[in-house]
């Protein structure tokens, strides 16, 4: 269930009465949890059984790793969890990936090798709930907290179904406290929710479904030459789209679980007005890059083990990130050029200007090479991406002009005023914007946000981080 | 903040109601998957109808459910040739039935499959991927939709009312301009009717007309030998499908008038399309002009007939098909005391 649906909101309106009944706390534990299987049945009700299978292998290792005395033993059982959960992740999302490049390779040999294709389904958000489970084992295995006491919270934690399926991915130590001790909502945080909640499905449905992304369908679905305007246009307003997709089912995320009384990570913090990458990787996706750092990067030695280490520690990083997103080389060059980007950076600070005070240039400098690298992020190929960079930087002679005037001024209107808006809420959160502005101002926008809603009308698309 | 909200959505439902405006519905992939579900029904009593908006038009699904005794679904797309959809229906084991596909033949000898058939692509990905949550979701929008006018979204959603807006276009981009919203309604069946505001007022069809003729045809876009014959290939492959399962397939070439038949006369030879497509695909046609019965309808915009002319159509179509086509119905009590 997608939260821009009718289903959504009814499903909702009974979770918000059931949790606010005179129950015990363990019996409203449970219904937040068969409330999440609910939730996630409604995609493909036979993965859940996926969703289980994770939550009591893990929850059981977890416990015997913390436990365990035996460093032999121990190690064993986390590659126990390792494969449980890896395994699961790449049968699913990269067999039929690894299958195709495996017969590429084979047939470059000169081996007459064509098998059926898989026909494997993607279950929704397993690639969040994984890393979910994977951060607890591997803290079990360096007893960075204790394990979780019982199944119940620790099913919740794995299933809560604000974050089930697109995250903030979410640590032990972040939600697990919240379950063992019984929590009632505020009015204040029910409002609160209630107007993150308005704003998640302003950024989803009004300006991703709505207003950017016919644009970046039209462009990128293009099969010849862009004029440079056009693929310019096409570039920024998937820029938009992604963020506000994103952004949008975060916040509808964090919205949704304040409303029932618990806090996530936040996972968004302007990252249009980040001065340089590693800046723009702590404001975009931050529930990821922090665990990316803290799981993988860190492990790998960080910048621990001398400057060339460090390098290569960030490219195999964002080289696996750039794979997380999806089964394709042209996320790896996503990914790989983030991670270049990231070195380069580091060597200008480390090497040549060391002392410099953040540039405000920097901005439009960052800005420009993100938007550069989602280009191969929204290409479904490398002939895609390829047309789309040689009609942005004017290698191409008589580009075909595909969109309409209305077109482009939507998308120069809202992708300058995200810019602008990030700009002047680099410092701050959307809250706390919110909790400064005046009543009748607030009242208005909020307002302004719902009829947004209500004439746009897009019931039931789906969130681009769902085939993540 | 509730009360700007109430006050607005009040004000928006009175204000599209006072124009003249009724409650429809969108007609989207959504409906779409509703109604090709009742494809899957295994049973040989039931005829589909593919291709684009004539056939939404012109074929009225309660005359033909109630002449024939037999359920009718319609899985036209507007715009769209039809032939995703017959492939679809073709490869589905489940569908037995009998099918009727419609041809305009700018759309259907196009081989701009990518922006025509696109529509259908989407129906057909949404049908095969849609949740129990999406379906849900669809039942609680038919029965607001079926409420409050301002929720067709093809009409009234923001999209549809920046599209309306007047601002000229760079050289090269001629996007498809907007109908009027007074054009057409459409139900629960996917049934689309021209709207009796837009059948009171000439100017309003005279400004559909010129949409209807200012659509440039393109003739590097048309079929022609070799891609022809491989495309009827196609189609025949997917007929002899559903043949081979029980059931029955016509082609239909409904009524259009004015310079839009003329058009359609000019960019399309009779010879050299729609007989090459029955002899190709081996598989009878109606066309309208060769039956008395239903060559004489007025289109009051050139491309659809109004809704009464519907109703006659059917009833006559019904009827050649029995008389002319071989075509039985065992379940019509009123064809067979008729006949």
């Amino acid at each position: 269930m997608v939260f821009n649906s009718y289903t959504f909101i009814a499903f909702f309106i009974v979770m918000l009465i059931l949790h606010h009944l005179p129950f015990t706390w363990k019996t409203k534990k449970i219904n937040l949890l068969l409330a999440s299987y609910v939730f996630y049945a409604a995609w493909n009700p036979p993965f859940i059984l996926l969703l289980w299978l994770s939550t009591v292998v893990d929850f059981f290792v977890g416990r015997a790793l913390y436990t365990q005395e035996n460093k032999y033993k121990k190690r064993m059982l986390l590659v126990i969890s390792l494969i449980g959960n890896l395994g699961m992740l790449c049968f699913f999302k990269y067999g039929g990936f690894l299958l195709e490049n495996f017969v590429t390779m084979v047939n470059a040999l000169g081996i007459d090798y064509h098998p059926a294709k898989p026909n494997i389904i993607l279950p929704a958000g397993i690639s969040f709930y994984t890393f979910t489970t994977l951060c607890y084992t591997i803290d079990m295995y360096h007893r960075k907290s204790q394990p979780v006491k019982s199944l119940l919270d620790f099913s919740l934690f794995v299933t809560f179904f604000p974050h089930l399926v697109a995250g903030p991915i979410v640590r032990p130590h972040q939600l697990v406290p919240q379950f063992e001790t019984p929590r009632k909502t505020t009015r204040q945080q029910l409002m609160q929710g209630l107007f993150l909640l308005s704003l998640g499905l302003f950024m989803k449905v009004v300006l991703a479904d709505t207003l950017l992304a016919a644009t970046a369908n039209t462009v990128f679905g293009f099969q010849r030459s862009l004029a440079g305007l056009d693929a310019w246009m096409g570039v920024l307003a998937f820029s938009g789209q992604i963020f506000f997709d994103f952004a949008g089912y975060s916040t509808c995320a964090i919205a949704v679980a304040m409303c029932l009384g618990f806090a996530l990570p936040e996972n968004f913090r302007s990252p249009y007005a980040a001065l340089g990458f590693s800046d723009f990787w702590r404001r975009w996706h931050i529930t990821l890059s922090t665990w990316l750092r803290d799981y993988l990067y860190i492990p790998l030695g960080g910048n621990r083990k001398g400057e060339a280490r460090t390098y290569v520690n960030l490219m195999i990083t964002m080289l696996l990130g750039g794979l997380w997103h999806g089964a394709s080389w042209t996320f790896v060059v996503w990914g790989a050029l983030h991670g270049t980007y990231l070195c380069i950076e580091r060597l200008i600070k480390d090497r040549l200007v060391p002392k410099q005070t953040p540039n405000f240039l920097l901005l439009p400098f960052t800005f420009f090479l993100v938007n550069v690298t989602w280009v191969f992020f929204r290409a479904t190929d490398f002939s895609t991406a390829w047309r789309m960079l040689t009609s942005i930087f004017g290698q191409t002679e008589k580009g075909t002009a595909v969109l309409t005037t209305i077109d482009l001024i939507i998308t120069s209107t809202v992708v300058t005023l995200m810019v602008l808006i990030h700009w002047l809420m680099r410092n701050t959160s959307a809250l706390q914007a919110a909790q400064k502005a005046k009543w009748w101002v607030l009242a208005g926008v909020w307002a302004l946000m719902i009829i947004g809603i209500v004439i746009c009308q897009k019931s039931g698309d789906s969130f681009i981080y769902f085939q993540f | 903040m509730l009360v700007i909200v109430t006050i607005f959505v009040a004000a928006l439902e009175y204000y599209w109601r006072g124009r003249g405006f009724v409650p429809s519905y969108n007609d989207d992939k959504v409906l779409w998957a509703t109604q090709r579900r009742k494809a899957d029904n295994p049973t040989d009593q039931l005829t589909a109808f593919v291709g684009g908006s004539r056939i939404k038009f012109d074929l009225d699904v309660a005359t033909w459910e109630r002449l024939t005794g037999e359920k009718a679904i319609q899985l036209a797309l507007v715009g769209t040739p039809g032939r995703l959809t017959l492939r679809d229906l073709a490869n589905d084991e489940n569908f037995k039935g009998n099918l009727i596909i419609d041809i305009a033949e700018p759309q259907f000898f196009s081989i701009d499959t990518v922006r025509r058939d696109k529509s259908a692509r989407e129906a057909i990905e949404f049908y095969y991927k849609e949740t129990l949550a999406q379906k849900a979701s669809a039942s609680i929008d038919y029965v607001l939709e079926s409420k409050l006018v301002f929720l067709e979204e093809g009409r009234f959603g923001l999209t549809a009312l920046l599209n309306t807006l007047q601002i000229p276009n760079r050289p090269g981009v001629v996007p498809p301009p907007p109908c009027p919203p007074e054009l057409s309604t459409t139900d629960l069946r996917r049934q689309t009717s021209l709207t009796p505001m837009f059948l009171a007022d000439p100017q309003l069809q005279k400004k559909q007309i010129a949409i209807w003729t200012r659509i440039p045809t393109n003739r590097s876009l048309l079929m022609s030998g070799d891609t022809l014959a491989a495309v009827c290939r196609g189609i025949k492959a997917s007929i002899d499908k559903i043949r081979s399962r029980g059931g029955r397939v016509i082609f239909v070439r409904p009524p259009s008038g004015g310079d839009v038949l003329k058009n359609e006369k000019k960019f399309f030879p009779r010879q050299q399309y729609w007989d090459r497509l029955l002899e190709y695909t081996n598989t009878p046609g109606i066309y309208f002009s060769d039956y008395p019965a239903i060559a004489n309808f007025n289109c009051p915009e050139w491309s659809h007939l109004a809704p009464a002319d519907g109703v006659t159509f059917t009833r006559n179509l019904v009827e050649i098909l029995q008389n002319e086509k071989g075509w039985t119905f065992p379940n019509s009590t009123k064809l067979n005391a008729k006949h």
